[in-house]
């Protein structure tokens, strides 16, 4: 690795991790520096498309493996965390439930009535650490189900591409049926809390009769405000049960109704809460005015301090999603995130393995014959690029806001190729350096001249691929190549083909008789 | 004959491609140790013969056995490579984006495992052995040379350094003179006669006088069986032979 490569890594890395996060945070909106929050969020949008990037030139750059199916793993990746996202919704969503809101609209209930039309493989993505967990299994999984059965088969070149492509256009096909459970067409979107939510959970209620029974009598504007909006066939079945013993239903009935309580209504009033000890930090998020997710973090503090014995205190109200601060966050990861896939890359390459990958890239049979289980290796980098797209995928979606089939139609992934082609592949830095560059022009262009987008894109692809073999960033060597009138000593990449005919064997080389 | 098996035996092996029958109940019994070259002309199945033996195609019919208790028929190509089986093919095969020691280093005998590549290191044993191996096909100067930068002749060495890294027990060499000059034909004649002896050797060739200084023992192919062996002087007065070679040169000339 040359020095300028190191120096150019750790300047983009002071750059992305301190500069552009402090132009975010301390400099005032009108500045001419200042960054926009939306800004940021788009950057974040272009790392993780960059770690995609990576990803595909690990395999086509670095392995000889040109995957048109890449975007599956990204995708995948993005609808494990999605599913995390959702499950965190908390009665934000448009039909103040508990479910996500195509699960209501699809009626899941119906379908699924023992939870509530929660399908049973939804549930455990409620916690963060099994939804990362699975962001790395399912595509892990999946790729190394689909490059065993490629690589054993010895599917090789543009059959293991059109293989590829043909594996995400059947995943894109199947996302897109609502029946599959993962939101149809839609995906998954409308996401509001991570790390934490403020919504109400059964066994976050002590003492639910004495609780009830406060409720409904009414004595103070809080409980009595609370109580009106509880549907009166559910207060019948509250009432009833105070008197026996506590029961699970009753309970989740009375959690249900306070929480679309909070999710839809402005718990504050100067009035309501005059004799409530409201906390600094309370009157500090009320003055702010706060809507949607905010204001039910605030309506769930003031629950807690005006029931403190009844309602238990929640360390982490979780952060909102479209927050400032937790898009600064969520940009900050995706650049630790494109540091560290690098940083893997650069190790894996620096490696005898690294050599092995290049020597099956440049002559797979030589490799074979030299005692190398190829398959093993082959499927060992498909794996690994599958999990690195997924990573990406998955700090894709709370930043986008959405993920839907059609991030994992054919033509996604034919973009990831075209970048990594752009950039220059096999090269580290290329690929980061072409994902970034394309999507910057691509959210300029769609601006500019939405209808001709693709054609630009086609025309890029077609000057890189014939004036530009080493792409953008072989371009200063093409240049100095250039300017010293040579030709750039460029080896030609040795065919498959190791037996050419033979030659016919001339007249000198007949033994004489 | 001793009571030792054969390093190398092929018997009724056939194999044939779209119904064109290319090897036809071969035999070829190989000594451990031997240097064998093999003859014939085009089409003869000489190559197809590597194949065979390297698990790069399968036998219709026939068993190929390695030192009497490999069926190599069973095996893939890198499971026969492991067994000490290193292959030479007609083109150079080596690594041109990799450097020469890299070119070595990658053929060395040892693991072959992904998760040994990912974590081992060149051990300086490792490179006394990458450097006695250079030295052995005289490429001691060009260690840091990307092997693309190598002339032909070179690179044909290069390769041939990459199977002895390998310190395989058999040999399989093809045409490791075409496109050579003739000093350097001369001088990989003298590499391959000092190797015979510590590994078993065959050598496909066409040009007869690299055959005429390396043979001991010369096996003649043609239409994918053993036409005749012997040594260079009695293979070239067999009658068959001159047949074989004369009937295709007059085919030609006409």
């Amino acid at each position: 690795m040359s020095r300028v490569e190191n120096w150019a890594v750790v300047a983009a890395a002071v750059i992305g991790l301190v500069v552009i996060p402090c132009l975010n945070a301390f400099l005032p909106p009108t500045h001419w520096l200042h960054i926009s929050t939306f800004s940021l969020s788009l950057y974040g949008k272009y790392l993780c498309y960059a770690v995609l990037a990576i990803a595909v030139n690990l395999l086509w750059g670095y392995t000889g493996l040109l995957s048109l199916g890449q975007c599956l793993f990204f995708s995948l990746g993005g609808y494990c965390l999605g599913m995390y996202l959702m499950m965190n919704i908390s009665f934000l969503g448009q039909y103040h439930e508990s479910i996500p809101d195509f699960m209501v609209f699809l009626e899941f209930p119906a379908r699924y009535p023992q939870t509530g039309g929660l399908p049973p493989h939804w549930a455990p993505f409620q916690h963060l650490w099994f939804a990362v967990l699975m962001t790395v299994l399912a595509p892990g999984c999946v790729a190394y189900l689909f490059g065993f059965l490629a690589f054993r088969s010895r599917i090789r070149g543009v059959y293991f591409s059109l293989l590829s492509q043909a594996l995400t256009y059947a995943a894109c096909l199947l996302f897109f049926r609502n029946d599959f459970t993962f939101g149809g067409n839609n995906g998954l979107t409308d996401f509001k809390f991570m790390l934490g939510r403020p919504s109400l959970e059964a066994e976050e209620i002590h003492h639910p009769s004495e609780f009830i029974q406060k409720l409904a009598s009414g004595q103070d504007r809080i409980s009595e405000f609370l109580w009106k909006r509880i549907p009166p066939a559910h207060q019948g079945r509250l009432m009833e049960s105070t008197g026996a013993k506590e029961n699970p239903s009753t309970v989740a009935l009375l959690v249900t109704d306070l929480n679309k309580t909070l999710a839809t209504q402005t718990l504050y009033e100067a009035q309501r809460f005059s004799g409530v000890r409201l906390s600094a930090s309370s009157q500090a998020l009320e003055s702010q005015h706060p809507k949607d997710a905010a204001l039910m973090q605030l309506n769930r503090q003031l629950l807690e301090e005006a029931f403190p014995r009844h309602v238990a205190h929640k360390p982490s109200l979780g952060y909102v999603v479209n927050a400032p601060s937790t898009r600064r966050s969520l940009y900050l990861c995706s650049v630790l995130l494109i540091l560290g896939a690098y940083l893997f890359c650069r190790w894996l390459t620096s490696t005898k393995f690294g050599l092995i990958q290049r020597a099956v890239r440049d002559l797979e049979n030589r490799v074979m014959f030299s005692g190398y289980p190829v398959a093993q290796f082959k499927l060992f980098v498909f794996v690994a690029a599958a999990v690195i797209s997924a990573l990406g995928g998955a700090l894709f979606v709370p930043q986008v806001g959405i993920i839907n089939p059609s991030e994992m139609a054919p033509e996604k992934s034919l973009e990831a190729v075209v970048w990594c082609a752009v950039g220059g592949r096999g090269h580290m830095l290329g690929p980061i350096l072409g994902a970034v560059g394309c999507n910057a022009l691509k959210s300029y262009a769609t601006h500019a001249f939405a209808e001709q987008w693709p054609y630009v894109l086609g025309i890029l692809f077609i000057v890189v691929t014939l004036f530009m073999p080493q792409g953008l960033i072989g371009l200063p060597a093409q240049v100095r190549a250039l300017w010293r009138r040579q030709p750039q000593v460029v080896p030609a990449p040795q065919e498959e083909s190791i037996e050419p005919p033979a030659p016919a064997p001339s007249s000198g080389e007949v033994p004489a008789p | 004959m001793t009571q030792r098996p054969f390093i190398l035996s092929l018997e009724g092996v056939n194999k044939s491609f779209d119904g064109f029958k290319v090897i036809n109940d071969l035999n070829l019994y190989m000594d451990e140790g031997e240097l064998r070259v093999i003859i014939g002309p085009n089409g003869a199945g000489k190559s197809t013969m590597l194949d065979l033996i390297t698990g790069r195609t399968r036998p219709d019919r026939g068993t190929i056995e390695f030192d009497g208790k490999w069926d190599l028929t069973r095996m893939t190509e890198c499971g026969i490579n492991q067994l000490g089986i290193g292959r030479k093919f007609q083109t150079p095969s080596v690594y041109v984006d990799h450097t020469v020691i890299e070119n070595i280093f990658l053929s060395l005998e040892g693991s072959r495992g992904v998760w040994h590549s990912l974590f081992c290191r060149r051990t300086p044993q490792q490179e006394d052995r990458i450097h006695e191996v250079l030295r052995t096909v005289e490429l001691d100067g060009k260690g840091d040379w990307k092997a693309g930068r190598l002339s032909h002749g070179q690179k044909q060495w290069l390769e041939i350094g990459m199977l002895l890294a390998q310190n395989p027990k058999v040999l399989l060499v093809d045409e490791p003179a075409a496109g050579l000059t003739d000093e350097e034909t001369r001088r990989t004649g003298d590499l391959l006669m000092s190797l015979a002896g510590k590994h078993t050797i065959v050598v496909i060739e066409h040009d007869m006088v690299f055959v005429r200084q390396i043979a001991r023992k010369v096996t003649v192919l043609h239409q994918g069986s053993v036409l005749c062996e012997g040594t260079v002087d009695e293979v070239q007065e067999n009658q068959r032979v001159i047949e074989v070679y004369l009937g295709r040169k007059k085919r030609e000339a006409s």
